[in-house]
């Protein structure tokens, strides 16, 4: 890696090599059975230099480091201006990122994807159980001309389980898991998780069109909350299709709500010591008690907004130029209850677990309309069944404004998103019939 | 590299190996607004191996193509400690082929210099750029990918497939300063530079678009007569027909398996469905999926009726039936499972003042945003709308997201059209992790009654 930027020093102004090795060990059950057990190990390598004032790129896999240098420069003539220097060296915050507790053999990983499936499938004699549990193990090296050489490892863990249950032309498809840096009783959970929503869902109840209380568990509020950091990302706001751009310090929503992305917390499954810039790795707070207090900035868009970045120069799988992107991202909602007592305060609503299609939309309207993909209705505190054929428009605008009802005070992770359950008072639910 | 792979997946303890090594080079390149954001070439060389051995299955890839034979061994390790425990696949018999296959070009990216492909869609980011105040931004990405795939399989099959997949997407970006809306134009093909080219109207007509859109409103939510049009038909036909038709969702499952009865009639006698992966052409086109099994045109529903549907050789050797040839592999990194290629609607009779008349209240939906499905319910998101009133198109309207039961929908589709249409776009198919996937629909405009559309 040194000869390499050395070498790209010669010929450009600056240089930055970013590496990343990856191996994971997935262990897949399908349909009740072991289906396979693999194996996959990556590494990745980008080029990045400044030659002429002008920004040069090229990725390969592998050892095959060679020809980085030449097709970066080739690249430079068309490259967009920099004129940044890269970050030297700097101290790197202190972040927990892999415990002993997920260094798991091969023999563990079967057991508890058996042990997963061999419990859902108590609930039923027809349904279909899948899983998966792996272990992966990254290392991410990065080293610039400028005197920043940063390295670390992580490990993560995923248990994901599925259950499948047809009956005539009713499907019910359920999913749980969480990914981690530390492994406590997720497996325990993901199965109760299971449990509970396949006997919440094993009957469908009609439900007709009009505004509800709505309830969004955690792994739902994902839909809800992607428009709000759409408009955060500083590639939106630095092109000016986010609505946000001239908001900085407006409050736009609840005092109730704050919404950080934090890079920084013990084991979480994005947290990391740098981003994919060198940038350390921070804790960001995107709106804070209602007001929008950050951008999620890389770079270069920080410096088109005159602004500092955020750390949050993420790459993707095959080591892109760094965008903006979220790592975890935390909800705070100001008042809570416990949960058993927000669903038990429900005289009629529905509480929903998944949205189909959700996604689709322009996420700069702020409008979210999705199949309900996994929801219950809620009749006096108490879940009566599945509802079915139905979709649920929220403009989160608003909802973050002037619909919040309340939230739980448990939090949950939802992959790389901790929040609450959060109750909407109002909400849209269009029907057949 | 034939002998070297044939070696290597030949006389070992495994009742099935497989070898797939692949080498390509990506160009991609990227405007957002006035700057050329990125300019990317990237060299990918990695392969995998997978073994079967007592009916299960152990995989592993890898970049690091050395100490093949230790790989070979590893992953009839992995694979043996599947099959001690009960697993029972196993493998439909396919045709022994040996071939090479080459990408029959029309224009070969390869050939257009790095300087003229930014110079081309620098000219479309200017149209956007120039075209009026209300445009505030633009976004336009393409790649193309070249790819040698070696395959090798224990059974002495051995391909070099040479693969082309090129896209892109090209949007313009309105503002009224409390909304952002989008109008965009997409293309892709596995044969052809030239689907780039000559772009300029349709830019114009996306940047049009996009701030018409600012001014529509949402359309309200309900039940509606709704004519999709051939844009949102191919996507129906994927989301809402293709994935169930996947035998991987099937196979194991016996109580679905007697819903997807072949012979159960689904639809009007005037409905076609088939996935071909002969399509030349189509980013969904394919000679060879990555089994080693040569491709077909597989009817999927005729004449409303089910019967066939998309198999792997694992799927097909369970269900008693024949490989389609539909095991895909997005690359190196991981193994096939079962996917689409180029999934059409064939066309019916229908014009579209057929469609539009009798139409009391109903919506026009046009251009796919992308879609979803969850096997028994789909949705999808238009570009725009039109209100139909009294037979008529009406106002435009926006948030176009629709939903429905895949078979209650199958049977609600009463009017098929005679435009069948060919179209690519920069999207791919994501399933089990796999995405984007170059796959390819095509289709007519199509009426379908009584579809749920969201909103207020």
């Amino acid at each position: 890696m040194k000869d390499l930027i050395a070498k790209a020093k010669n010929q450009a102004q600056q240089a930055e090599l970013y590496q990343i090795t990856v191996t994971e060990t997935p262990v897949r059950y399908e349909n009740n059975k072991l289906k396979s057990v693999d194996a996959s190990s990556r590494q990745i390598n980008a080029l990045r230099i400044v030659k002429d004032g002008k920004l040069g790129f090229a990725t390969s896999t592998g050892d095959n480091l060679h020809p980085l240098l030449d097709m970066a420069m080739t690249n430079a003539q068309y490259g967009r201006d920099w004129d940044l220097p890269l970050p030297g060296a700097a101290p790197l915050p202190q972040v927990e990122l892999t415990h002993p507790s997920t260094e798991l053999d091969l023999d563990t990983q079967v057991e508890m994807g058996d042990k997963l499936v061999r419990q859902v499938r108590e609930c039923h004699p027809d349904l279909l159980a899948s899983a998966r549990v792996s272990t992966r193990q990254t290392t991410t090296r990065l080293l610039n001309s400028q005197g920043f050489a940063g390295e670390y490892s992580k490990r993560t863990f995923t248990i994901l389980g599925s259950i499948e249950l047809t009956e005539g032309k009713n499907f019910l498809s359920l999913y749980s898991g969480y990914m981690s840096g530390k492994l406590e009783d997720q497996l325990d959970k993901t199965i109760a998780d299971l449990v509970k929503k396949f006997e919440h869902g094993r009957n469908n109840v009609p439900v007709k069109s009009g505004k509800y209380t709505v309830i969004f568990s955690p792994s739902g509020l994902g839909d809800i909350v992607n428009p709000l950091l759409a408009c955060a990302n500083g590639l939106a706001v630095e092109k000016g299709f986010s609505p946000w751009k001239d908001k900085l310090g407006e409050k736009l929503f609840s005092e109730q709500v704050s919404l950080y992305d934090d890079a920084t917390i013990p084991f979480a499954p994005v947290s990391c010591l740098f981003d994919g810039e060198g940038i350390p790795a921070q804790s960001t707070a995107i709106i804070d008690k209602g007001v929008v207090n950050s951008f999620i900035l890389n770079m270069v868009t920080a410096k088109a907004l005159g602004l500092e970045s955020t750390g949050n120069g993420f790459r993707g799988s095959n080591g892109e130029l760094s965008a903006p992107d979220n790592s975890n991202v935390v909800l705070d909602i100001a008042e809570t209850q416990p949960l058993e007592e927000m669903l038990s305060s429900v005289e009629q609503g529905i509480i929903i677990h998944s949205l189909m299609g959700a996604w689709a939309g322009n996420p700069y309207g702020g409008q979210v309309n999705g199949n309900i993909d996994l929801g219950f209705l809620i009749e006096d505190g108490r879940i009566k069944g599945r509802i079915k054929d139905c979709m649920v428009s929220v403009n989160v605008f608003e909802a973050f404004n002037n619909q919040i009802l309340g939230a739980s005070t448990e939090k949950e992770w939802a992959w790389n998103m901790l929040a609450p359950h959060l109750m909407l008072r109002d909400i849209a639910i269009n029907a057949k019939g | 590299m034939k002998d070297k792979l044939q070696a290597l997946v030949s006389n070992k303890a495994a009742d099935y190996l497989e070898i797939r090594i692949e080498e390509s080079a990506v160009t991609s390149l990227r405007f957002r607004g006035p700057i050329l954001e990125a300019v990317n070439t990237s060299l990918q060389y990695g392969g995998c191996i997978r073994a079967l051995v007592n009916g299960g299955w152990g995989f592993i890839t890898f970049n690091d193509v050395n100490d093949l034979d230790k790989k070979v061994a590893q992953a009839i390790h992995q694979a043996k400690l599947v099959g001690a425990a009960g697993a029972d696949s196993k493998l439909a018999p396919v045709p022994v082929v040996e071939d090479v296959v080459h990408v029959p070009f029309l224009e070969d990216p390869r050939q257009v210099s790095l300087a003229e492909k930014v110079e081309l869609f620098d000219s479309y980011n200017d149209i956007i750029l120039s075209y009026g105040k209300q445009i505030v931004s633009s976004s336009i990405n393409y790649f193309d990918k070249y790819s040698k795939i070696y395959f090798a399989n224990s059974e002495g099959t051995y391909i070099l497939q040479h693969k082309l997949d090129l896209a892109g997407n090209i949007a313009a970006m309105a503002s009224d300063g409390s909304t952002t809306q989008m109008g965009r134009v997409g293309f892709g093909s596995s044969i052809d530079f030239g689907v780039a080219r000559n772009l300029d109207a349709k830019v114009r007509e996306a940047c049009g678009k996009a701030i018409n859109l600012l001014a529509a409103p949402s359309v309200r939510g309900g039940e509606y007569t709704v004519i999709v049009d051939p844009d949102l038909a191919g996507i129906f036909a994927h989301e809402a027909f293709g994935h169930l038709s996947e035998s991987d969702f099937v196979y194991e499952n016996p109580q679905l398996q007697a819903v997807m009865k072949l012979g159960t009639k689904f639809g009007g006698d005037f409905l076609n469905i088939y996935d071909s992966g002969l399509t030349a052409g189509a980013r969904g086109y394919l000679k060879y999926d990555d089994e080693g099994v040569a491709t077909e045109k597989t009817d999927l529903i005729k004449e409303g009726v089910l019967v066939g549907r998309l198999h792997t050789r694992e799927t097909a050797a369970k269900m008693g039936e024949r490989p389609t040839g539909n095991a895909r592999a997005l690359d190196y990194s991981f193994a096939p499972i079962c996917r689409m290629r180029t999934t059409c609607i064939a066309p019916g009779e229908a014009s579209l003042e057929d469609m539009l008349a009798g139409v009391k209240l109903g919506l026009y939906a046009k251009g796919s945003y992308g879609g979803e499905t969850n096997g028994e319910m789909f949705t999808f998101s238009a570009d725009e709308g039109y209100m139909i009133r009294d037979g008529k198109l009406a106002e435009l309207v926006r948030d176009v997201n629709l939903t429905g039961n895949v078979f209650t929908t199958l049977g609600n589709i009463d009017m098929v059209g005679k435009d069948f249409t060919t179209r690519e776009s920069a999207g791919g198919c994501g399933k089990g992790g796999q995405v984007p996937l170059p796959t390819s629909e095509w289709a007519p405009h199509m009426r379908i009654q009584n579809v749920l559309i969201g909103g207020k």
